[in-house]
């Protein structure tokens, strides 16, 4: 289920664009939406994550890479950002509660990845860092 | 957003419907927003009907959180009834169950809310 990395501005402005790539792969090996839903969200949240606290901000002329592909045993995504180098499978225990108890909700990415079914590898390779996500289909 | 009012006795019942994501979030909190004035001590209290939500991500959650800051600092009442599967996930894993009171239907939620007769 290799699938080649696609290129996306970093800017939120970008997620229509990946959620319709994922969106297509799944709808082309029949993904169940739940299984489509918990993708997005954290697809989502890892945009998220990488703008506001990897590039800081400062994203012009910054990168997001992502690959999606799917068959009907599941749905693989590479994701990778060239900011600082951070684990997002590496949240603390608690985190969730401390973010949301002082009233900034936030770490939802790597604490959904973390709850949810998903087998997840990160690495750091090349300056980037590159989260491998496969959602399987039971 | 559209956002379906409705007064069930003296309580509010909001009914957002969709995704609360990046591209709605800012829409949800205005349309939110004209409602939680009213929701204060002896005002009307509000339940936001979650039974056609089907995705929030933390963005919508910060609007949530918002309300309920400003919900409380006016000592008014918000609960949250009838959460879909992906949601009902989303609120334990960020915790955010510890934020708002949350119900399985809004009848239940009214039930609670409702002013003393």
């Amino acid at each position: 289920m290799q699938s080649k990395l696609s290129v996306y501005p970093a800017a939120r402005q970008a997620l229509p664009s990946m959620l319709a790539a994922i969106g297509s792969a799944c709808a082309a090996s029949a993904i169940p939406r739940p299984v489509l839903l918990r993708i997005e969200l954290v697809v989502e949240e890892l945009v998220a994550n990488t703008l506001e606290h990897g590039y800081r901000g400062r994203s012009e002329d910054m990168h997001i890479w992502m690959a999606v592909s799917a068959d009907a045993g599941g749905v693989c995504i590479s994701y990778q950002d060239e900011g600082p180098a951070f684990n997002p499978l590496s949240a603390e225990p608690g985190g969730a509660e401390r973010a949301v108890l002082s009233g900034r909700p936030g770490g939802l990415g790597g604490a959904l990845i973390g709850a949810l079914p998903v087998e997840a590898r990160y690495e750091r390779t090349g300056g980037r860092n590159t989260l491998e996500l496969r959602f399987p289909v039971t | 957003m559209e956002l379906p009012s409705r007064l069930e006795g003296n309580v509010r019942v909001l009914s957002p419907t969709g995704r609360i994501d990046h591209a709605h979030a800012d829409e949800f909190q205005a349309a939110l927003t004209g409602y939680l004035a009213e929701c204060r001590a002896g005002g009307v209290p509000v339940v936001l009907d979650f039974a056609g939500v089907e995705y929030i991500s933390s963005v919508g959650l910060r609007v949530l959180m918002l309300a309920s800051r400003q919900v409380s600092a006016q000592d008014g009442c918000i609960a949250i009834a009838a959460l879909t599967p992906l949601v009902r996930e989303v609120f334990e894993i960020s915790r955010f169950i510890l934020v708002f009171r949350t119900f399985d239907s809004v009848a239940a939620a009214v039930a609670a809310l409702a002013p003393p007769a």
